[in-house]
């Protein structure tokens, strides 16, 4: 503005049209409230034009002096002012002087500051609020999980505080890890439960190889006290005692084989898995004639049928044989406690399957013992009667072949429980149950 | 940590209170920094400086007036150079007069305001009759550099003649331009015409180069210039040749002189006429001639003026003014 001025006032200057020196010079003053004064200063540093009533101040050609280039602040009795220098043709006319109040630029310059500092505060309180977001969504939430995964698993997981939430994308974390957290419980739960099962297997298979060898060791003699007693049971010269006490004798020997026998069949349980085409009615009918004389001597009625008709499968044998005379001996042992002890044997098939079920009209077996029943050493026989290991034989010889055996559900015909051998027919093998 | 409201009041309020102590530090700083501004008292007065040129010389400086044949400003910068020489070279203080118009430059020098003046040629012969102004100088120029007057039109425009020039807007420079006005209106007066007739308009621009701009930018139809004027322009921009072209030059006249009141003390007219004449003589008054298109001041020849000063009486007499 200064220069332009400058520019405007040459020519009345040059000519010392002093009417328009002074118009222009007025002019200036009246566009601008900031504009004060406005000097024209020669080039002896004299004032020979403003816009100053009666003269000027002396004081200015003074501070021009001590300040020849650029604006310069001064005080006045007005206030602040800057006095801002134009040259006048490169100042070989002088210089022009606008003299500019600063007294509204301090005060518009105090109040920005003030909106400044309101701005930056409110600003500031913002970034807070913001932070304070900030971390109640997403750092503290990740550093309780940080705390609960270095915790875990000594800590549970589901121990201690509430869930943790956040940004869904924190909760989401959480979840995951919660959920990793239960898998992890899970296959630890389960890891326990199988090392539980391997311990005990193990410990059935030492027990099987222990009794493998004490059977063996037992059954040569204990064959050879048997072929005694059947010499002395048949002296025709026998004593009253020898007729007494040689029968009890036998029941006992015979009764230690037995128990050997199994001992030596569990040894030797999935060791023999060789199957051939046989007839289950076949089978219980080559079976019927041993079992009677043995049920026949503690007043059990045994029966059996086919239900219908004949049924072929592939088996073997002699473990069939084996698991039916397991469970017809289970069965009459069931059956004594019943007045009129009976046990039936049912043969029957369909597409898939062939079921040979041994029922008794003794007492049912309680819910809780259903499955313990299966347990090898498991009886529910008191004193010394049984080893525990006949079910468990039976049901290891089924499965050998392909086969399964179960505790049937529900009341029965004969009023007790009814074992089931459920083996797959010759047309087909799989079982789908 | 649970973030609650006392929290929140606790940073809130730190935040204000620092915010408030850097507000006061700041205006603080503000009023330490004006306390340590200089003291200026702006209701005391002293009296303004003397104008220059006012009043009667007092031996001390010399009053130059050169006549604004260009703009008040490029008169300055082309003129102030030979002001300072020639008011050195006779022991004074220059005081660089510009007279607004080439009537105060006359009445300047005819009431002694001014001691030494450059004017137009119409100027002096304008204020020959009065017998108060004396030649002092007149300039040569170099070879080929003649002071004539030139009817200058848009290069682009039609016109080719005078005749041409019937009706359209003329600028002059001033009523007492020998090339600028009288030369132009002797010669539409030559063919039986009276200028402010002729022409639609007829605009004064108060100087020569003023009146080439207007042909420039179209402002006008025709200018009368001076030629010293016109070669002057042509030598800083010669591009203005296809802008602007001459459509018709008179014959050479008298040039701008030196002149004098004629009442000036004989000691300083003497020592100004061999300031001038002895400009020539070293190199930075060859300069300064240079810079205004001069090769030298030399002695007057008043029958140069002589032709001019015919073209004024009869422009007078058709005026109906002594």
């Amino acid at each position: 503005m200064a220069e332009n001025l400058a520019s405007q006032i040459v020519s009345p200057l040059l000519t010392g049209d002093r009417l328009t020196l002074h118009d222009t010079l007025s002019k200036t003053l009246s566009a601008d409230s900031k504009i004060r004064y406005v000097c024209v200063e020669n080039e002896r540093g004299e004032i020979t034009a403003s816009t100053f009533e009666g003269g000027y101040p002396p004081g200015l050609p003074a501070l021009w002096r001590e300040n020849p280039s650029g604006a310069v602040r001064f005080r006045t009795d007005e206030g602040p002012f800057t006095d801002v220098a134009a040259p006048i043709i490169d100042g070989r006319l002088g210089r022009l002087h606008v003299g500019l109040s600063r007294g509204e630029a301090v005060a518009a310059t105090r109040g920005y500051l003030f909106i400044w500092g309101a701005s930056f505060v409110g600003a500031f309180a913002v970034v807070l609020w913001g932070a304070h977001l900030v971390a109640a969504r997403i750092s503290r939430p990740l550093r309780r999980l940080e705390d609960k995964v270095q915790r875990y698993p000594q800590q549970p997981w589901t121990d201690g505080e509430e869930n943790i939430s956040g940004t869904k994308e924190v909760a989401a974390l959480a979840r995951g890890f919660s959920e990793m957290a239960e898998r992890q419980e899970t296959l630890e739960r389960e890891r326990a439960v199988t090392q539980a099962r391997l311990i005990h297997a193990q410990r059935l298979a030492a027990l099987g190889e222990l009794a493998a060898g004490l059977s063996h060791e037992v059954h040569n003699p204990l064959d050879g006290m048997l072929e005694c007693v059947r010499y002395l049971e048949a002296d025709k010269n026998k004593s009253e005692r020898q007729a007494k006490y040689a029968p009890m004798l036998r029941d006992g020997l015979e009764r230690i084989a037995t128990a050997m026998q199994q001992m030596l069949t569990f040894a030797k349980t999935g060791r023999d898995t060789s199957v051939e085409k046989c007839a289950p009615g076949d089978v219980v009918a080559s079976l019927v004639p041993v079992l009677e004389s043995r049920l026949a001597a503690r007043n059990v009625k045994l029966s059996w049928r086919n239900v219908n008709g004949a049924c072929t499968c592939l088996c073997n044998e002699s473990s069939l044989s084996q698991a039916l005379l397991n469970l017809v001996l289970n069965a009459a042992e069931a059956a004594q406690e019943n007045a009129a002890p009976e046990v039936s044997i049912e043969i029957g098939h369909d597409k898939t399957w062939v079921r040979i079920a041994v029922e008794d009209n003794g007492p049912d077996i309680p819910g809780d013992l259903r499955e313990r029943i299966f347990e090898p050493f498991f009886t529910t026989k008191p004193g010394e009667k049984g080893t525990g290991l006949g079910l468990s034989i039976s049901r290891q010889l089924v499965r050998a072949v392909g086969g399964e055996l179960e505790l049937a559900e529900g009341p029965t015909r004969l009023g007790g429980a009814r074992f089931v051998i459920r083996i797959p027919c010759q047309e087909s093998r799989t079982c789908d149950e | 940590m649970k973030l609650g409201p006392r929290w929140w009041l606790k940073r809130i309020a730190l935040l204000a209170v620092t915010a408030t102590l850097g507000f006061g530090a700041v205006c603080g700083t503000l009023e330490y920094l004006e306390s340590r501004e200089p003291l200026v008292n702006l209701s005391e007065r002293e009296n303004n400086a003397a104008a220059p040129g006012s009043g009667p010389g007092d031996g001390k400086h010399l009053r130059f007036a050169i006549a604004t044949m260009v703009t008040p400003e490029s008169t300055f910068r082309d003129y102030k150079r030979l002001v300072d020489r020639i008011s050195r070279d006779v022991g004074r203080e220059g005081i660089f007069l510009i007279p607004p118009s080439y009537t105060d430059a006359r009445n300047k020098l005819e009431e002694g305001t001014v001691d030494v003046a450059l004017v137009c040629t119409g100027t002096y012969v304008h204020a020959l009759p009065g017998g108060r102004i004396g030649l002092l100088a007149q300039p040569e120029f170099a070879e080929g550099r003649k002071y004539q007057s030139l009817f200058l039109v848009p290069a682009q425009s039609p016109y080719r003649t005078l005749e041409d020039l019937r009706g359209k807007t003329v600028a002059f420079t001033d009523p007492e331009s020998n090339t600028g006005c009288i030369v132009p209106t002797a010669k539409i007066n030559a063919l039986g015409q009276d200028p402010t007739s002729f022409f639609g308009e007829i605009v004064f621009t108060g100087s020569h180069d003023r009146s080439i701009a207007a042909v420039e930018t179209g402002l006008v139809s025709c200018a009368a210039v001076d030629s010293l004027v016109w070669l002057s322009k042509l030598e800083v921009d010669p591009s203005l040749a296809n802008r602007v072209r001459i459509i018709w030059q008179s014959e050479p006249y008298g040039p701008p002189p030196i002149v004098v009141p004629a009442g000036l003390d004989e000691k300083l007219r003497d020592s100004l006429q061999i300031a001038f004449l002895a400009l020539d003589g070293d190199r930075e008054g060859r300069e300064i001639l240079a810079a205004i298109g001069i090769e030298r001041f030399v002695r007057p020849k008043p029958d140069d003026y002589l032709t001019a000063i015919e073209i004024h009486k009869n422009s007078e007499m058709r005026a109906g003014t002594p």
